[in-house]
């Protein structure tokens, strides 16, 4: 192999190190910069092959009121919270765009009638999931950007932090 | 188009070589002339690697010297290849289930660092080996892991980040990330694997290009695969013009033309245009043309490319080239149109253009390979015909639908008897021929079962529709004319008389109305439908050897263990898996000695057949005992044998007529193979001398089989737990005895073959032990690294003996 060969060869490798460590880095800016909210959820416990165990997590502001369930699968939804006691709550169910106010977040519906926000995986140790599915409360807290794009910074299992090893 | 590389090939090259060479030598004075007739003497083809007057293939006396190095080298380097891979496979899997499990103890930053870390240098080490070290085999080994590395390195980053596993980017930039290391490394196994990393990230990306799935919205993702399958092609087709991709072009066309033909035929199925109606433009995403106006617009670049890099030689695959992708494209593009207006009563013109390309596309190319996929897919497409032609709820629907399969079969096969009086087309007669008979033998397969012949109330005629009598119909008039025009030309071509082929479709018109009347008087009649196949591939085997053709013969074979696997695994698929393979395992035996004697009295043929006949006999007898072998390795965990840890509990299968049928023709048929044998080494003077003692070394196999089989057998009926002991004695006794016939008959591959077994036994037997006490994931990564370990000594004993032999390297 030739010369040219091999530093393509490592530029292709650095450009997939790079594009892996940017990867990280936007979200990891997105959870430290967004702004922290706390959501209601009702868990469910499947597997996935390819990451272990995950939590799918149903969220309680993901139901659409009486007026916007004819909506079809796939319309965009922008959803305006308010925090009502430790957890935030939906307001006001918004198709058309974002809501003047400055706390939302943005869902698609999905073919089962309810809201997609992107949160909906929780990744948990293998052979912890049940932590989670077998807790009688448990609440998400997300950073949301101000396009209003969540990502999930931690779960509250019974009011604590979610740490499977006791830590 | 030739991707792989032949081992016969390989052989005549370094011959070329070897003269080269030694012409050189003997110029320079090294040698003198009778030495260098000598040298090249030794490896003349009928010999390869023996010294002349030797038959080979086991039959030589034992005093000749071991088979050539060059031959060894071949062995040895698929060898390293083979445990390369799937080392690399292994510790890949490894890494990904052990740091999935073990994973939220390590912060955040030293995971991410440890991922990129990780494949960073496993891609410099493979680099390293592949380019540096001259080390081809096990360098791409290191690269796969190191693609899957980055894969896992992709998810992991988004379980961090609790990122959903469908989330479409994720496979794409693996995709993308792998892509350009196959074509730099210039690794097909690499290329193949970006490959299969584009099919899965299209399908991961289909929820971005729609608003959301239904049953109707479906429709719309054929035209856009079609789309991305005429860019691939077109690609791949590019390839072909620089040296530098031509060897991987292949890996990356065929995958495109495989693509577009899944795309198109979900629309040739009438059933999918029902909902065509509820068909909506909005659920169609802007993501959905912008990824078709790429595909296309990199069809056109690509096929613009073609012409512009070829412009200054003759390149007689241009114009085939330009029309597949331009009636890929377009076909997208009348989908699209269709979209606008859907009219589900006319699904039936996909059909005509599905048909009519196929055509085009085969004729256009005149490439063999490419001929006989088509004939391949050709019947694929009629058979999914039948499936949406007769919805019926019968239990007689398989063998209703086998009546028109087999008119549909003896037309084509008439067809390609008519085929070879047009000059024109007459070499492409095989195709159809086999494409016919395949169909035939698969409805003479699916017609022997005895379940689909057991019915509560018996078929009645006015269930079946009009089209259905319609392909019978039109089905055996074309097979009576196909028949008539070859008979009526007979002579004309060089295939003599058209005897054999009008008694085939006579016997398949035979056929159908023995199973019409079957239906009629509601006679259960599998038994004469599996004699049949029998009969038909006994007179295909000896169609071949009378015609010396060996093509035929492989062909019949082929169809023979086809229905004999497909038999075995659906007929008893309501045991349990230990069950089942248990009840297997004899016939497996038989299976593998019916194949192994075949391989011995092959070798009886040696000077009158074909080459290519000659060359393939060693292969049966190793495939043969490779099944025997692999038969009682699968009966020999002493779990199945007990009933107390969830094993055999009673005689499931002792009052089965299906298994016992099964059991009896393989065993019957090797019986027969083996007397056979007997008597044309004693009365028929075969044109090579047997070795004293072979005729020994062979009943002697097949008997051990046989007793293996009983052993088996009565432990299964006797529900006898310590059956895996004697098993086991006898997988150990079968590898010594390989060894030891490797010695005694100078076949290094018979000296593989134990060692691998063995290999495998030990391994599996270690994985088995080794779940229990390691995580799985170490078990993996262990495995896969001292697999790695074997195929670099491998390596490094082949590049000795290659420094003896010099061979031209092919690409991994």
């Amino acid at each position: 192999m030739s010369r040219t060969a091999s530093i393509l060869f490592f530029v292709v490798v650095a450009a997939q190190m790079v594009g892996l460590v940017a990867f990280a880095g936007v979200r990891e800016v997105a959870v430290t910069t967004g702004r922290e909210i706390t959501l209601q959820t009702a868990p469910v416990d499947p597997r996935s092959l390819f990451q272990g165990d995950y939590a799918i997590l149903d969220y309680e502001i993901a139901a659409l009121p009486e007026g916007l369930r004819d909506l079809p699968a796939g319309s965009e939804i922008f959803v305006e919270l308010y925090e009502c006691g430790d957890v935030w709550c939906a307001v006001w169910h918004d198709p058309v765009g974002p809501p003047s106010s400055d706390v939302f977040i943005r869902g698609v519906v999905n073919q089962r009638g309810r809201l997609d926000f992107g949160i909906g995986t929780y990744f948990v140790p293998e052979g912890t999931g049940h932590i989670i599915e077998h807790a009688e409360d448990v609440k998400v807290v997300v950073s949301l950007d101000e396009q209003g794009q969540a990502v999930i910074k931690d779960v509250l299992v019974d009011g604590a932090p979610f740490a499977p090893y006791g830590n | 188009m030739s991707t792989g590389s032949v081992s016969g090939n390989g052989d005549s090259e370094f011959r070329r070589r070897l003269s080269i060479e030694v012409g050189g030598w003997q110029r320079e004075g090294l040698i003198s002339a009778e030495q260098a007739g000598e040298i090249l003497r030794r490896y003349e083809p009928s010999t390869s690697g023996r010294p002349p007057g030797d038959p080979g293939y086991g039959a030589g006396d034992p005093t000749a010297p071991p088979v050539g190095a060059a031959e060894r080298t071949t062995l040895v380097s698929r060898a390293v290849s083979i445990i390369g891979v799937m080392g690399a496979l292994l510790v890949g899997l490894g890494i990904i289930i052990y740091v999935a499990a073990n994973w939220d103890a390590i912060p955040v930053w030293a995971r991410v660092t440890m991922l990129v870390g990780l494949t960073a240098a496993i891609n410099a080490a493979g680099w390293t080996l592949l380019a540096k070290l001259e080390y081809p085999r096990i360098g791409v080994a290191l690269l796969v892991v190191g693609a899957l590395a980055y894969g896992a390195a992709i998810h992991l980053v988004a379980q961090i980040y609790h990122v959903p596993v469908n989330h479409p980017n994720l496979t794409t930039a693996w995709f993308l990330g792998v892509l350009p290391i196959g074509y730099v490394a210039r690794s097909r196994v690499m290329v193949g694997l970006s490959l299969a990393l584009l099919v899965l990230s299209m399908g991961f990306r289909t929820q971005w290009w729609l608003e959301y799935y239904g049953e109707e919205t479906i429709l719309f993702l054929a035209p856009l695969t079609l789309a991305l399958s005429a860019a691939v092609v077109a690609l791949g087709r590019l390839q072909l013009r620089f040296t530098w991709t031509r060897p991987l072009a292949g890996y990356c066309y065929y995958p495109g033309l495989g693509i577009g033909f899944v795309a198109f035929c979900v629309m040739t199925l009438a059933s999918i245009w029902i909902n065509a109606e509820r068909l909506t433009w909005e659920v169609v995403t802007p993501e959905y043309w912008i990824t078709a106006g790429i595909a296309i617009a990199a069809a056109a670049a690509a096929t613009a490319g073609s012409w512009w890099f070829s412009r200054d030689r003759q390149d007689a695959g241009l114009v085939s080239d330009t029309v597949t992708v331009a009636t890929i494209a377009v076909t997208g593009a009348v989908m699209w149109l269709w979209f606008v207006w859907p009219e589900p009563a006319l699904w039936w013109l996909f059909n005509l253009v599905a048909f009519g390309g196929i055509a085009a596309v085969a004729f256009l190319n005149r490439s063999t390979q490419l001929l006989g996929g088509v004939a391949v897919l050709f019947v694929a497409l009629v058979a999914t015909r039948f499936v949406s032609l007769v919805d019926l709820d019968s239990e007689a629907t398989p063998i209703l639908l086998s009546a028109t399969a087999l008119a549909v079969a003896s037309c084509l096969f008439a067809g390609s008897v008519a085929m070879r009086v047009v000059p024109a087309i007459e070499q492409y007669n095989r195709f159809v021929a086999a494409a016919g008979l395949t169909l035939a033998a698969s409805s003479l397969h699916v017609m022997g079962y005895g379940t689909f012949w057991r019915w509560d109330t018996p078929p009645v005629w006015s269930w079946m529709p009009a089209e259905y009598w319609a392909v019978v119909a039109v089905g055996w008039l074309l097979a009576a004319a196909g028949v008539g025009l070859a008979w009526w030309k007979r002579g004309r071509s060089g295939y003599g008389d058209a005897v054999w082929e009008a008694g085939a479709v006579a016997a398949m018109a035979a056929l159908t109305l023995a199973m019409w009347l079957g239906l009629m008087y509601a006679v259960s009649m599998w038994p004469v439908f599996n004699l049949a196949l029998l009969a038909g591939i006994g007179t295909l085997l000896w169609y071949g050897y009378r015609r010396r053709e060996s093509p035929v013969a492989y062909f019949a074979g082929s169809i023979l263990a086809g229905s004999l696997i497909i038999r075995s695994f659906a007929a008893f698929g309501f045991l349990a898996q230990n069950e089942l393979l248990l009840w297997l395992g004899p016939v497996g035996l038989g299976i593998g000695a019916l194949i192994f004697l075949t391989g011995r009295i092959r070798v009886r043929w040696t000077g009158t057949a074909t080459a290519e006949l000659r060359v393939s006999s060693r292969a049966w007898d190793l495939a043969g005992l490779s099944a025997a072998i692999a038969s009682v390795y699968a009966m020999s965990y002493s779990d199945p044998w007990d009933p107390a840890t969830g094993g055999i509990e009673g005689a499931a299968l002792a009052f089965l007529g299906e298994y016992w049928f099964l059991a009896g023709t393989v065993w019957g048929a090797a019986a027969a193979v083996l007397v056979l044998m007997w008597v044309v080494d004693r009365k028929w003077s075969s044109p090579v001398r047997t070795a004293p003692g072979q005729l020994n070394w062979e009943t002697s196999a097949a008997v051990a089989m046989g007793l293996l089989a009983l052993v088996s057998w009565l432990g299964l009926l006797l529900v006898w737990t310590w059956t895996w002991l004697p098993l086991n004695v006898a997988l150990l006794g079968a590898v010594l005895a390989l060894v030891a016939a490797g010695y005694r008959w100078n076949r290094g591959d018979l000296i593989n073959l134990a060692v691998i077994a063995f290999g495998i036994a030990l391994f599996t037997r270690y994985f088995e032990f080794g779940f229990g006490l390691l995580g799985q994931s170490l078990a993996f990564i262990v495995a896969g690294a001292i697999m790695l370990c074997m195929g670099f000594g491998l390596e490094f004993l082949r590049r000795r003996m290659l420094r003896s032999v010099r061979i031209v390297e092919e690409p991994a």
